[in-house]
């Protein structure tokens, strides 16, 4: 049992302890603290319960109270500029985003750690609609900015509408249930989101690292969380006929491509732009979302116009750039190479048809380059230059089954897009392990393909 | 114990309370109370919280150090009413006179994920609008993969976590993209390989508009990308 003169030394020690402790909290934190004066206003303004932390202290960043009123502070004091609706604006928000937020928001619920399910940063509740809550979770991490747009997204789900995200079809979200909306237009929360960043990209009065960052938080959700592409793009496959005309099919029409038929060409990806190499005039151009094709650079490019005969370029079948080395394939032979040397392989007892790169497929294995034969079976090519350098063409991995397929490429998450030997499109579905067609395909036989391949006539007007 | 003993412990405990609540000036909030409903205002004078402004109002003043110069910047950001044409000026300013040694500082910044995304994003904007210089960094950071989220679900952080880390790739990207004004020769090529192997399908496609720009002798087309996409939803 302590005694008395210890009880009066402890609590000495423990008030001046304390009391230097609080000085040196306090000196570190004055610069950091919220205005009192507007977190009264903010407190009257909406109903803010407080789960996680037992006393909020104005000064300490680091709670997610804190973190909260200082997002409502930005939003505040922001003042967009004006944008004209258009086609394109539809001005969901306004020059004041904090009105559309205080338009639906009269209860906010700062829930404790382990108070949300598991790793969410805030979310509105079905039947919770009507009293305007939301439940913010942890912000800590998140930017004022990014809280703010947080903010907005998720008061959105509060509208009678209620804006339920749906699945994602294409973009570096494709195949996530629940993760994106279907257009801007619709002005679910996304749209809300991107709007925000747009004006925020846009307007002059904004911090400049904002801007800068707002924009390409804008230019992404355009890209990946709207399963419409702006700018009128879309994804599918860049496909050349038996005739030399060139065509572009994204799964719903089937378009003319702008380059000129060119009958007496290979057509090859030069990492996924479009390259022609051209037995008439020996000529190498690519196109690459411009409105002349451009001389191709490179040492394939340089060697085919140089010093290829007419015989070679003739057999030249295909060409694969950069997996692990490049190589050219001819109807009886293979030549690869890399910065260190070149290899020719003859093939044995079949033709070469084409190179099928793994890289972006579903159904292949990832990073390996096949060789397609004209017996129907693909041939894995060894993954190490060296060992295509030792290895003989029998010893190569053959396909367990004949595929007769002269391309294979990345459709979506479940879906490769496949041109047969014979000329022909087809899908490969990974999941159900079956094969479909096009209707719209179907009449014509084409010569070679490039996949997945986003294209929109617009990109050559910029 | 005697009464002074308890009227010493009695004074010395209230001093205690006295001195936590006064300096750390807390609002009490009970659980599942509403703030307005519990809150205590203490009496004490409001702090100055309006951060220092240098060196965005006094330019004349000394250059800050880098860390300065970042911390202000992070805090400016918490404000949305201060003036952003004169602190544009001052950054880029900034960035055009970096050291190597403070080029160094700014990618330990941009590469720690576990750092306030502002710093990040502050550090980027200095190392995009640095020149030619700082193309190899931004390239090795657009090449730096990042942890996709467990959770594939815009409400969860590691959703929101990989958001933030695409959008400051994207922004490197464009800061290679405008580089390449400067020296398409030495930027074509960081471009290539971003095209050919980068995992984000969104990184390879701005990258192959960036490299379409270049091939039509008009470097920058990215930046034009941007400006048309934010431009149909903007006005």
């Amino acid at each position: 049992m302590m005694n008395s003169f210890g009880a009066s030394l402890f609590v000495l020690l423990g008030v001046l302890f304390g009391s230097a402790s609080a000085h040196a909290v306090e000196a570190k934190l004055t610069a950091d603290c919220l205005d009192k004066s507007r977190v009264e206003v903010l407190t009257k303004e909406f109903n803010i319960v407080t789960k996680g932390e037992a006393t909020f202290n104005r000064c300490d960043p680091s709670t997610r109270t804190y973190r909260l009123l200082q997002a409502l502070m930005y939003l505040q004091d922001l003042k967009l500029e004006a944008f004209r609706t258009s086609e394109f604006n539809n001005n969901f928000i306004d020059e004041r985003p904090f009105d559309f937020f205080k338009a639906r928001t009269r209860n906010i619920v700062v829930e404790p750690q382990g108070g949300c399910r598991k790793g969410y940063i805030a979310y509105v509740q079905m039947g919770e609609e009507t009293q305007g809550l939301i439940h913010i979770c942890d912000i800590s991490n998140q930017s004022v900015f990014q809280i703010s747009s947080t903010l907005l997204h998720e008061v959105r789900h509060l509208d009678p509408k209620d804006y339920a995200h749906i699945g994602c079809t294409h973009g570096m979200l494709m195949g996530s249930s629940g993760a994106c909306d279907a257009r801007y237009e619709d002005g679910g929360s996304y749209a809300i989101g991107a709007e925000f960043y747009v004006k925020l990209a846009r307007s002059k009065n904004v911090d400049p690292v904002i801007r800068q960052e707002a924009r390409a938080s804008a230019v992404s959700v355009f890209q990946n969380s709207f399963n419409q592409y702006p700018l009128g793009l879309k994804q599918g496959a860049l496909l050349k006929a038996t005739d030399g005309r060139f065509a572009f099919y994204d799964g719903d029409a089937l378009r003319k491509f702008p380059m000129e038929a060119a009958p007496h060409s290979l057509m090859v990806a030069r990492i996924r732009v479009p390259t022609l190499f051209n037995r008439d005039d020996s000529s190498v151009k690519s196109y690459n979302f411009g409105a002349r094709m451009v001389d191709t650079k490179g040492v394939f490019a340089d060697e085919f116009r140089n010093r290829m005969s007419y015989t070679q370029q003739k057999s030249l079948v295909d060409i694969a750039y950069g997996v692990n080395y490049d190589c050219k394939l001819f109807v009886r032979s293979i030549v690869c190479e890399t910065e260190n040397g070149k290899t020719e392989k003859m093939l044995p007892d079949y033709k070469g048809m084409g190179l099928v790169s793994s890289k972006w497929t579903v159904s292949l294995q990832k990073g390996t380059l096949y060789l397609s034969a004209d017996n129907g079976y693909l041939y894995a090519l060894p993954d190490k230059f060296e060992d295509f350098q030792k290895m003989a063409p029998k010893d190569w991995k053959r396909s367990p089954g004949i595929y007769h397929t002269k391309e294979v490429a990345f459709w979506d998450i479940n879906t490769d897009i496949v041109l047969t030997n014979d000329g022909k499109i087809r899908f490969y579905i990974k999941e159900s392990k079956s094969w479909e067609t096009s209707k719209m395909l179907t009449p014509y036989t084409f010569e070679s393909m490039i996949a997945p391949y986003i294209w929109s006539e617009k990109l050559e007007d910029l | 114990m005697n009464s002074q003993t308890h009227l010493t412990f009695i004074l010395l405990f209230a001093a205690t309370l006295f001195s936590v609540f006064h300096l750390s000036d807390s609002y009490d909030l009970n659980e599942d109370a509403p703030v307005q409903q519990t809150a205590i205002l203490s009496s004490e004078q409001d702090p100055n919280v309006t951060p220092a402004l240098y060196p965005f109002v006094s330019p004349a003043k000394e250059k800050p150090s880098l860390k300065t110069l970042v911390e202000n910047q992070v805090k400016q950001m918490n404000n949305s009413t201060d003036s952003a044409d004169l602190r544009e000026e001052e950054l880029q300013q900034a960035a055009k006179s970096l050291t190597d040694s403070d080029i160094q500082t700014l990618k330990g910044y941009l590469f720690d994920s576990t750092l306030e995304s502002a710093q990040r994003s502050v550090s980027l904007y200095l190392l995009t609008h640095a020149g030619l210089a700082t193309a190899g960094i931004l390239y090795e950071f657009i090449s730096t993969s990042y942890e996709q989220p467990k959770l594939m679900d815009p409400h969860a952080n590691d959703f929101k976590a990989r958001e933030t880390e695409a959008g400051l790739r994207i922004t490197a990207l464009e800061g290679l993209d405008l580089m390449a004004v400067e020296n398409a020769f030495a930027v074509a090529p960081l471009l290539e390989n971003i095209s050919a192997n980068n995992p984000d399908s969104t990184l390879r496609f701005f990258a192959d508009i960036a490299l379409s720009g270049i091939d039509s002798g008009r470097p920058n087309k990215l930046s034009r990308y941007i400006d048309e996409t934010l431009k149909e939803h903007g006005e």
